[in-house]
């Protein structure tokens, strides 16, 4: 068989003489590129999803329930679903509020889990005269206003237009499907508020969810959203409305702009807690990576001689010794980018559910970008870490070898 | 020495086998209710003959890692690591395709279970090729 | 003959330590010379003045023809490479790689690697047979003949060795004399470095070292 001899050839040969260390110090590569993939990718759909959220509201308040902040949120973001209850009187109120210039009304009814196999949906109603946080978007996939026993799904219900879904006890028929948004939308049903009101109260599961006492039962909504006025100071116009009317309607109200800061905010601060973690592991990774080069070269100091006594330069075994590392670290980052975008990939879903994230996918592109920075990071990891051995191995000389064997 | 390497792959092999047995039963249950059907009787949903399947796989990956250890002709472990890889392929394809799971996206079975014998079956079709090249490179040096 | 090797005034010094002390020495081509001496008398400190592995601190080196005293290490191993064929007592072989890989080594960093006459050059000192076994699979009487195959394979205008004989037993050491024989008969210049009066009575002519001075150099009596 022909032996194949060139400076790649040696390098794997080392390599594979040595396969338990080659593991340990790829596998080194190999997390510091897993945690650094995993960090910026979630970063990046932190921010992109957050800010993707804030342009599809399209409104500029919210005003819930007492208590129920955080619930709407989780809806609205998240897909979460929940059922709370206020007057809609304040909706005739505000229209007359200088500043405002649209309101409309929103109902969240969450089906229960009735079996294991059944999930929850959130069902929105909506009021179609008023709407302007929906219909924009239900408008790219159903240009036509929605029968009594139809519901416009979002892009995660299982169906497809045409196909039926039960809610409640009673079969609707699916108009139509949404796009993906990556907001909650995505795990809702959309129907006409008073379609959704009357589903409600018809169904005997209906009951068991609570409307508090004195809430009209013909009228009761979840939720009031309000565009302001183009110009108008957003915190100001919040202020005054909560003051005149959260107290007397018992809300809690939000400014959305705010609400997704803060959102934004407290998971980006995970995200940079995961870059600073890649980091950390990025210096540990050099460090010990250096620590073992040096063992390296001490144990090998023979070889590297050897190899000078029968005509290679300095230059020849400096590329040989940075050729092993590279490798290792090539075979490292490799392996830590694509077990990272394995498990992204295929546990994308748990991972969203599990961190509270925005479920949106970042691109194909992205993605790839991301991979490749991160690949190129860990690659330079082993050279980096040998840099400073490569002016003792300039200096084994031929002679030292002579030496030591005398 | 290359002795030691199959005993290697065979033994990730079989560890792999394992932990797709233990996956749908154990480290991410799929759901043990049954669902009513049409006619009012009860049957076992997607989720749970997608894990009888996997468990019969898993079981034949075991098998294929230990004998790998305990055999010592190249061909046959050549022969068994082909068949580790065919057994990782259907562990993929019996979530996704043969059989499937429930279709809720956050159902527990197709948010953990799924993905993770997808993972798995994937390092299985890769060690299991790996042990077939293997064996039949030692088998070409005679 | 023309002169293949000279040393003109050569001294080595380290630190306080004169090694070498006015050494002349004059090669011809074809010549089997025997540099001998004690233990401390200079001798591998000579070896790796001739072998262009350290620079003597004054004096002149010529080497076929070239000055190569004041080369820089750059050129020296450039110089060591393409004319000079090193065989040591502790053979110096690379560990992971085979016998003939071992000697395609040296032809890669010469000009190419060249398998077929890497095998060739295992034929002609009986190894053939054992072209891919590793260094630790040979015998020491096997590992030195590598060597030689090794040194031999750019061919080199000096074979420069040293103590070759030193790790192995009887038999082996006349197997490796009898392969610097048929060189010598085909004209190869050699200088074998040795304490070692048997060793040193093969060569055509015997230089003598003590505390860093040539104290005899002549012919070796018949």
């Amino acid at each position: 068989m022909m032996s194949r001899l060139s400076p790649f050839s040696l390098v794997i040969g080392n390599i594979a003489r040595k396969p338990f260390r080659t593991f340990i110090l790829s596998s080194l590569v190999a997390v510091f590129c897993m945690a650094m993939f995993a960090g910026t990718v979630i970063g990046l759909k932190i921010s992109t999803g957050t800010q993707l959220a804030a342009d599809r509201l399209g409104a500029d308040i919210l005003f819930v329930p007492y208590g129920y902040e955080k619930s709407v949120q989780s809806s609205l973001l998240r897909g979460e679903p929940s059922s709370f209850y206020m007057d809609r009187g304040l909706v005739g109120e505000l229209r007359g509020e200088k500043g405002v210039l649209r309101v409309t009304e929103q109902l969240f009814l969450a089906t229960l889990k009735a079996s294991c196999c059944s999930y929850p949906v959130q069902i929105i109603g909506f009021n179609p005269k008023t709407d302007f946080v929906v219909t924009p978007w239900m408008n790219q996939s159903l240009n036509r206003a929605m029968n009594e026993n139809e519901v416009v799904a979002g892009c995660k219900i299982s169906g497809n237009p045409g196909e039926t879904i039960r809610l409640f006890g009673r079969e609707f028929s699916i108009a139509a499907k949404l796009d993906p948004t990556g907001m909650g939308f995505d795990t809702s049903v959309f129907m006409e508020v008073d379609r959704a009101r009357r589903l409600l109260l018809d169904s005997e599961l209906g009951l068991l969810l609570r409307i508090p006492e004195g809430l009209d039962k013909s009228t009761f909504i979840s939720s009031v959203l309000v565009k302001a006025e183009p110009g108008t100071d957003v915190t100001s116009l919040v202020n005054g409305l909560s003051e005149k009317y959260a107290i007397r309607y018992n809300l809690d109200f939000t400014a959305i702009a705010d609400m997704i800061s803060s959102i934004s905010s407290k998971l980006s601060v995970f995200a940079s807690v995961f870059r600073m973690f890649s980091a950390a592991v990025w210096v540990l990774a050099v460090m010990i990576l250096a620590f073992v080069f040096t063992i390296i070269l001490q144990e090998r100091k023979k070889e590297f001689g050897i190899l000078r006594i029968v005509g290679a330069s300095k230059g020849h075994v400096r590329r040989l010794f940075v050729g092993e590392a590279l490798l290792t670290s090539c075979m490292g980052a490799f392996c830590g980018v694509v077990l990272a975008a394995l498990a992204l990939g295929l546990f994308h879903t748990y991972i969203d559910v599990t961190l509270n994230l925005p479920r949106i996918g970042i691109g194909f592109g992205k993605t790839l970008l991301i991979g490749a920075g991160v690949f190129v990071m860990g690659l330079v990891t082993g050279p980096l870490a040998c840099l400073p051995l490569l002016r003792k191995l300039g200096s084994i000389d031929s002679y030292l070898i002579m030496k030591e064997g005398e | 020495m290359k002795d030691k390497s199959f005993s290697w792959l065979g033994g990730i092999c079989a560890v792999l086998g394992m932990l797709i047995v233990l996956t749908p039963y154990c480290i991410f249950p799929v759901c043990t209710k049954m669902m009513q059907l049409e006619g009012g009787s009860f049957a076992p949903m997607k989720c749970f003959w997608t894990a009888r399947s996997v468990l019969g796989n898993g079981s034949i990956i075991i098998l294929a890692g230990i004998m790998t250890c305990l055999c010592r002709t190249y061909a046959l472990r050549a022969a068994l690591g082909v068949m580790a890889s065919a057994a990782g392929m259907v562990v993929v394809l019996t979530p996704s395709f043969l059989i499937g799971v429930c279709a809720g996206e956050t159902m527990r079975c197709r948010m953990q279970t799924a993905p993770s014998l997808y993972l798995l079956g994937l390092l299985t079709i890769v060690c299991g090729l790996a042990l077939a090249w293997r064996s039949a490179r030692m088998a070409r040096k005679g | 003959m023309a002169n293949i090797l000279e040393l003109q005034d050569v001294c080595m010094t380290f630190g306080q330590v004169k090694a070498l002390q006015d050494i002349n020495l004059s090669v011809r081509e074809g010549e089997w010379v025997a540099i001998m001496g004690s233990s401390g008398s200079g001798k591998t400190t000579m070896m790796n003045i001739i072998g262009c592995m350290n620079k003597a601190t004054s004096g002149t080196v010529i080497l076929d023809g070239e000055k190569i005293s004041r080369l820089n290490a750059k050129d020296l191993t450039a110089i060591r490479r393409d004319k000079i064929g090193l065989i040591f007592q502790q053979f110096f072989l690379i560990s992971y790689l085979t016998a003939v890989e071992n000697i395609m080594v040296a032809q890669y960093y010469h000009s190419m690697a060249d398998e077929q006459e890497a095998l060739e050059a295992l034929e002609r000192v009986g190894l053939g047979h054992r072209a891919r076994h590793l260094p630790r699979q040979l015998s020491g009487g096997e590992q030195q003949r590598l060597c030689i195959a090794r040194a031999l394979i750019n061919h080199p205008k000096i074979i420069l060795a040293d103590e070759p004989t030193g790790n192995l037993d009887e038999a082996n050491q006349n197997a490796v004399m009898d392969i610097f024989h048929q060189l010598h008969k085909q004209g190869s210049t050699i200088i074998v470095v040795t304490h070692s009066p048997d060793v040193g009575s093969h060569a055509d002519r015997i230089v003598r070292l003590e505390f860093g001075h040539m104290v005899s150099d002549g012919e070796k009596k018949a």
